[in-house]
């Protein structure tokens, strides 16, 4: 009895591509989700219903990616998923606005729940002070009564509003089978509040409001600063995560129909409205010939730029014309263009892992607590019948161990880092890279794009001995917009020099062929006077003049123009590009963190030797290939050193793949933006050189935080097994104990040790 | 000690008060961009000569 399928259930399962394997793999936008727990919930409904070889949800991007045996089980999971109270969709409905003002709603909520809680522990601890001091027969037992009463009135907006999330998680956990770290909580707070009940005219037995009013403040109060600090981290995170089209318009004969950006093909044409982000990178074809584009996304530069046709657009920018007519560029190297709009959105759409570590612990955890209440219980309440000191121990057992600050030891301090992070510009893609860089011995560099950033100070131009200079203006204009249609720094220097200084118009070009061989150069030909001519540009040997000698330390690239075969015209340019004025003071604050730097550059090896010496490298090697460089980077790994690549990911791809952690430099292509665990938002090494102060503290904090709270509930358990401790103590020992996890955490923001 | 049976059912009807202040307090935001208050002073144009016909 399935409820008919919206169409937007049915686009969804179209929106599914078939994997060789047989498989059906998507990606969808999730919306109404307010927490970490949420995308767990989330998980638990699609292994319930079955049919899913891989479920996971990023609460960051809120994004969800799957696997299936079958095209439908997705739609019945975005049933289930609507059931629950979320959206599954392929459209971002879920715009930044509405997520703002859910944010903001839910940061209220927190803290009002907070407020009415320690507001109600004030009053209620005064109520309950007397008892503590006098025996009731001196208070008198009416006005005993009456404040044990005042006491059961305020618990009741403590249980009912303040709790209230805790029992809906519970609850949801019971339903799903799971052992969560509320349930405890709960339990402890319904047999406190259920005994006192009980006991509220008894005058000779104890009440414990007090102990509920404390624990609910302190929890709420732990839950408060983790979650405002969640959600300042998260927005920091999401300047890097777009809000990327899921998918884009087609031209479907005269009109234009919605297809998911997965089945876009290589050079298929499609649309963008104002203000969409560019899921692939693409060429601009003509509808306006001229649109600006935000590419703060990718370059961090803020003004927008000026693209005109045949211009490419790297993905992640940002349309800010009405409309944009684009075409999809294959992507150098041979990776087909799915693979690329597939690559990106999984990226953004797979899960950190230590989630899970987590989250496979904690059920085991709970379980021995709720083990231990029983015991705690039955040994009191049987074997020494005394049901008095039974409800006190069960209860302290229960409140005193603190699944919280287990919980949160390690993802905290992980949470600050990437948050310390985030402030001084490096964006942590991956968490779980931060506990590998720790441990990162060896630094393998890129140099252009890299060390140097992607301005260049001066280029020049010159002619080739023995071969006749391009002069010819067509030519000239051919290049330039041959060398626009890359993003390699080398290229847009050139493109910018030959346009200001020898005049180009950057007229359109109509290519019969183009190809971008990663880490060499471009090629393209095109028709003139009638005839094809051939234009390359990029290394001596892809330009096939590898007898030329590079004769200064700059940066080098010629291009030729091959009328007929023999008939070779030629232009040299020497690239000089920035360098960030504190690079030499920051490689050196890396070397002597004890690292092994090494450059490995696609740049000819003498021109690599002799580029900056007072930089402290212990090897450069020059001329090398992408799979060079993904060659030595294995090597080192095979004598057990850990590698991390700094590159700006134009031909490291597979670098950054072997490598155990990996940097994106600023404006790095899409691809490796997506495939790396750190991206640099500023150019230079200063972001590297933080990432690796942080690692190293994140770890050691982490480190004294799982040991805290395993101490603390180690010692705390047994002894409110034995019944030493009275519900209160017990609830303020649990709190302060969150407390000192939380603290501990908050020193890695700050950057002290 | 019977003023106690006057008192403490009086502290919970303040309570319930403040709580409800602290509702209106945090659902206009009140406790959000505390920083905007300072800049509203400065936006606040009171000088004399706002309307120069009257002056």
């Amino acid at each position: 009895m399935n409820p008919a399928l919206t169409s937007q259930q049915e686009s969804l399962c179209a929106s599914q591509l078939r994997r060789a394997d047989g498989l059906w793999e998507g990606v969808a936008r999730v919306s109404g989700m307010d927490c970490g727990a949420c995308a767990v919930e989330l998980e638990h409904a699609a292994r319930q219903i079955g049919g899913f070889s891989e479920f996971s949800v990023n609460p960051a991007s809120n994004l969800a990616r799957w696997s299936a045996s079958t095209p439908q089980a997705i739609s019945q999971m975005a049933i289930r998923a609507q059931r629950l109270g979320y959206s599954l969709g392929l459209d971002g409905t879920d715009c930044t606005q509405q997520q703002a003002l859910r944010n903001r709603k839910a940061a209220r909520s927190r803290f009002l729940r907070f407020l009415v809680a320690a507001l109600c522990m004030m009053q209620i601890m005064m109520y309950s002070a007397p008892e503590y001091i006098y025996a009731p027969a001196e208070i008198g037992v009416a006005e005993t009564n009456l404040l044990r009463w005042a006491q059961w009135v305020l618990t009741l907006p403590l249980m009912l509003y303040s709790a209230a999330p805790y029992f809906r998680r519970a609850w949801v956990a019971v339903w799903q089978r799971r052992l969560v770290m509320d349930q405890p909580i709960v339990l402890g707070l319904l047999l406190a509040f259920v005994l006192s009940s009980l006991n509220l005219n008894n005058l000779s037995h104890h009440v414990w409001f007090d102990s509920i009013a404390m624990l609910l403040t302190l929890l709420l109060l732990v839950q408060m600063g983790v979650e405002n600090q969640t959600a300042h981290a998260l927005k920091h995170l999401s300047g890097l995560q777009p809000d990327l089209p899921v998918q884009v318009e087609v031209p479907d004969g005269a009109a234009w129909k919605p297809t998911a950006v997965a089945q876009l093909a290589a050079g298929q044409m499609y649309r963008l409205n104002e203000s969409q982000v560019v899921p692939v990178d693409s060429e601009l074809i003509a509808e306006h010939s001229e649109v600006w584009v935000d590419e703060a996304m990718r370059t961090g530069e803020v003004d927008p730029v000026l693209k005109k046709q045949g211009d490419l657009i790297q993905a992640g920018s940002r349309i800010l014309s009405t409309h944009a007519h684009l075409r999809s560029v294959p992507l150098a190297g041979g990776d087909s263009l799915t693979a690329l709009g597939q690559l990106l959105l999984q990226a953004l759409a797979a899960k950190p892992t230590h989630q899970d570590k987590v989250d496979r612990i904690l059920p085991w955890f709970v379980f021995s607590v709720l083990l231990c209440a029983l015991g705690t219980f039955l040994y009191w309440g049987i074997y020494q019948s005394n049901l008095e000191l039974a409800g006190s121990a069960t209860l302290a057992v229960l409140i005193v161990t603190c699944p919280c600050a287990l919980a949160l030891a390690l993802p905290l301090v992980r949470l600050f880092g990437i948050r310390r992070l985030a402030d001084v510009g490096v964006l942590v893609r991956n968490p779980q890279a931060l506990d590998t860089l720790a441990h990162v011995t060896v630094v393998a560099m890129d140099k252009t794009g890299t060390l140097t950033s992607a301005e260049a100070v001066q280029v020049r131009h010159q002619a080739v001995a023995g071969l006749p200079e391009i002069l010819d203006n067509r030519l000239l204009n051919a290049i330039c917009m041959l060398a626009r249609k890359s993003v390699h720094p080398l290229s847009k220097a050139i493109a910018a020099h030959l346009f200001c200084t020898l005049n180009a118009q950057a007229t359109p070009v109509q290519w019969l062929q183009f190809d971008e061989v990663a880490g060499e150069g471009l090629a393209g030909t095109f028709q003139l006077d009638g005839q094809p001519v051939e234009l390359r540009l990029g290394s001596v040997g892809h330009c096939g003049l590898a007898h030329v000698r590079n004769t200064d330390n700059q940066t080098f690239a010629c291009c030729t123009v091959n009328f007929n075969p023999g008939s070779l015209q030629a232009l040299s340019f020497s690239v000089n590009l920035q360098v960030d004025q504190a690079l030499v003071s920051h490689m050196s604050a890396l070397k002597e963190q004890g690292l092994n730097l090494t450059m490995l550059s696609g740049d000819q090896a003498q021109a690599v030797q002799r580029w900056m010496p007072e930089l402290p490298f212990s090897s450069r090697l020059g001329g090398q290939t992408p799979e060079d460089k993904t060659r030595w980077i294995a090597d080192h790994q095979a004598r057990h050193a850990r590698v991390a690549m700094v590159g700006d990911g134009l031909n490291d791809s597979g670098a950054f793949a072997r490598a155990d952690v990996s940097f994106a430099a600023a404006g790095a292509s899409t691809l490796s933006a997506g495939q790396a665990d750190f991206l640099l938002l500023q150019p230079g090494v200063a972001g590297v050189l933080e990432a690796f102060s942080t690692a190293r503290l994140v770890e050691q904090v982490g480190r004294q935080n799982l040991l805290w709270a395993l101490a603390y509930n180690g010692i705390a358990v047994p002894v409110a097994a034995m019944g030493l401790l009275n519900p209160w103590m017990a609830s303020l020992g649990m709190g302060l104990s969150s407390l000192v996890v939380f603290f501990n955490a908050l020193r890695v923001k700050r950057g002290n040790l | 000690m019977d003023i106690l049976f006057l008192l403490i059912p009086l502290s919970l009807v303040l309570v319930a008060a403040i709580g409800i202040v602290l509702f209106w307090a945090v659902n206009t935001g009140q406790f959000e961009i505390s920083s905007r208050e300072a800049q509203k002073i400065l936006e606040d144009d009171d000088s004399p000569n706002q309307h120069p016909d009257g002056t």
